[in-house]
């Protein structure tokens, strides 16, 4: 029964501060790691395997970051050490999209920083966005992402196909993208 | 042909194709603005993961509030170093696991089986060592009605008709009301429901458990106090009497006392320990078979430089699509070129192991460890997939546990380079025999698929 790590806590101390200070700057840079890596790699497992690495290397590497860094610092190092990983992860898979997701990922990376300052009005403009969103889409959109199912899953779940819930999906999407843009105009246009 | 919209969203779903991906990656590196619009599509889409995901946990963990992942009792600290260790060791484990003592009860009732009569709805699955009360004659295959079945000690696997399967250890007092209506009087119970046999429910003297499609145990003691843990998926207790409900999601455990209060309870899984293999279908082992917990997830954290490690796959599943494996035929294969490879018709149901060969010698080239075994299951294997192409292409089809078949050194060496990698199939086709070695970072990984069908476990012995 994770016989190793089981032993391992029976002899560690902890440093709570530390903790404390890693787990505010890894909460509030979580998301932005999980959109860069999600970005590419676009197995929902496979991408949270690859943040639970990220996770992990941040901890070990911990003492390479400067503890007095702010939070954007802490992002910045963090999606460095994801690119590494999402590389890794390509590279394992031996896939073909290694070379061209490699070729661009900087500038995604470059990318993801600079629409940084949008992340927060991004997110709650999708929660208001989100409760107005009722029926086949919202469970559709729950399935997907709340629970992390593929398409041909929730198809059979809900008596659909698989197009069928690729459209629904795909409009849904557009509806949300729309809904959250028009938002934050309508807010840049009143400030 | 697709607009670079659609293709995003296709590409954030996972069901873009290579030419769509690569068109859409050459038109990111076309424009900085491109790249920002595909990084606003990433942020909309992790976002939507984050929310969803986020309010699905709520739902579920927001009334209890039951021993955290995270939660630990801890010395407070002295060195950096030790606490990432820790940190990383929750994070890898993703449970604390404590010792909990389960006093299991041990009494010597008068065993009877009560015959009420009906229609049956239960299948004896499996017995190891079961022994019952003075009127019972029970056997592997009977089909049952509604009763009491009163298990003096031993072990008895159930299947009933909607696919739910129990397991008991004795010494066991369980009542089978109707079809997913139960009761545990006393003993140790675990029980999944696989999707689409929602609504199984088991009561016991302090609560009334209703299963939501999960794998779940619960445990007994003397006075009847229930503790009730999830193995996977999530179940509703109830206590009795009070109306007060709690949803238990993975990970989790709770206590129901007889003041009809729910408690948070320490997960432990080590109560079960003797019911798993039973209940996954496991006949026998000898050699170096070891059968792992459920516990890590991640089966590269579950290693030995002795042990063969048995993981169940998820849930009886029925093929959607044929599947390739590279052995179906008994026989004793060390060469890639003699193996016996075949597909697995689409709409066999079936059940997915794997058997791991990992020792704990990462990056040290110069350590070689061999070791034997054999597995016997209570069906017949259809098939066997020890090469790294079908592993890979078959990870997918089989939820659960992650043991790296994207990489090529997990596998049997039975091409190239050979390290003596032997592999037999019985002629019953039941047990399978590995001898195997695993040099530096190699490990042996094999994808056993066992028939399913109920059929197959009447025509087994």
């Amino acid at each position: 029964m994770c016989t190793a790590l089981v032993w391992h806590f029976q002899e560690f101390t902890v440093d709570h501060a530390l903790v404390t200070r890693f787990a505010t700057l890894w909460t509030q840079a979580q998301t932005s790691v999980f959109a860069v890596i999600s970005a590419t790699v676009t197995n929902f497992a496979d991408a949270e395997d690859v943040l639970q690495r990220v996770s992990s290397i941040t901890v070990s590497k911990f003492d390479d970051f400067d503890i007095d860094g702010d939070a954007n610092a802490f992002v910045a190092w963090a999606i460095a050490i994801a690119r590494f990983e999402i590389l890794r992860h390509f590279r394992d898979r031996a896939t073909d999209r290694h070379e061209y997701i490699a070729e661009s990922l900087e500038q995604i990376a470059r990318a993801f920083e600079e629409i940084a300052p949008e992340y927060e009005d991004r997110r709650e403009a999708l929660a208001q966005c989100l409760q107005q969103l009722k029926g086949r889409s919202r469970d559709v959109l729950e399935k997907r992402y709340g629970e992390g199912l593929k398409t041909g899953v929730i198809a059979k779940q809900l008596g659909l196909t698989a197009g069928n819930v690729s459209v629904i999906l795909n409009r849904t999407y557009r509806k949300l993208r729309e809904c959250v843009d028009g938002r934050l105009a309508a807010e840049a246009g009143t400030s | 042909m697709k607009c670079i919209e659609d293709i995003i969203v296709a590409h954030l779903n996972d069901e873009a194709s290579a030419d769509e991906v690569r068109r859409l990656f050459e038109w990111i590196r076309e424009e900085p603005e491109n790249a920002r619009e595909f990084a606003r599509c990433s942020l909309l889409h992790a976002q939507l993961r984050g929310q969803l995901s986020g309010e699905k946990r709520a739902r579920e963990s927001g009334e209890i509030p039951v021993v955290r992942r995270s939660s630990t009792s801890v010395e407070a600290g002295t060195s950096r170093r030790n606490w990432k260790s820790a940190t990383l060791a929750l994070a890898a484990c993703a449970l604390f696991v404590v010792g909990l003592s389960l006093w299991l009860h041990d009494g010597d009732e008068p065993i009877t089986q009560q015959l009420i009569g009906g229609k049956s709805f239960v299948t004896i699955e499996q017995m190891v060592d079961a022994e019952w009360g003075s009127n019972a004659n029970l056997n592997k295959g009977d089909r049952l009605a509604a009763q009491t079945l009163r298990l003096r000690r031993g072990i008895l696997r159930l299947l009933f008709d909607d696919g739910v399967e129990v397991t008991l250890q004795g010494p066991a007092h369980y009542e089978l009301v109707a079809p997913g209506d139960t009761k545990l009087m006393s003993g140790l119970l675990a029980a999944t429901v696989p999707p689409g046999a929602k609504g199984f429910r088991v009561e016991t003297p302090t609560a009334e458990v209703v299963v939501l499609g999960t794998a779940f145990g619960i445990a007994l003691d003397d006075q009847g106090v229930a503790n009730v843990s999830v193995f996977d998926g999530e179940v509703e207790v109830s206590s009795m009497g009070n109306g007060i409900t709690k949803l238990l999601k993975e990970g989790e455990a709770v206590r129901v006392t007889n003041n009809k209060e729910i408690e948070p309870a320490r997960f432990d899984t080590s109560a079960y320990e003797k019911l798993w293999p039973i209940s996954s279908g496991i006949e026998r082992s000898t050699g170096a078979f070891r059968f792992s917990p459920p516990w890590p997830r991640r089966l590269r954290f579950v290693r030995s430089d002795d042990d063969i490690f048995v993981v169940p796959e998820g849930y009886v599943t029925t093929l959607v699509e044929p599947l390739r494996v590279n052995i179906t035929s008994p026989g004793k294969y060390v060469r890639a070129e003699n193996l016996t490879p075949s597909e697995i018709p689409a709409g066999r149901p079936v059940r997915s192991f794997i058997l791991h060969f990992h020792p704990n010698h990462d990056g040290d080239r110069q350590r070689f460890e061999r070791t034997t075994g054999s597995i016997t299951f209570d069906r017949p294997v259809l098939g066997l997939i020890v090469l790294h192409k079908e592993l890979a292409a078959s990870a997918e089809r089989f939820p659960g546990r992650k043991a790296g078949e994207f990489l090529e050194h997990r596998q049997l060496e039975l091409t190239g380079n050979r390290v003596g990698d032997v592999i037999t199939l019985s002629d019953n086709r039941r047990t399978v025999s590995l001898d195997v070695a695993a040099p530096g970072r190699f490990s042996d990984l094999v994808r056993v698929i066992v028939n399913a069908s109920v059929e197959a476990l009447a025509n087994s012995d």
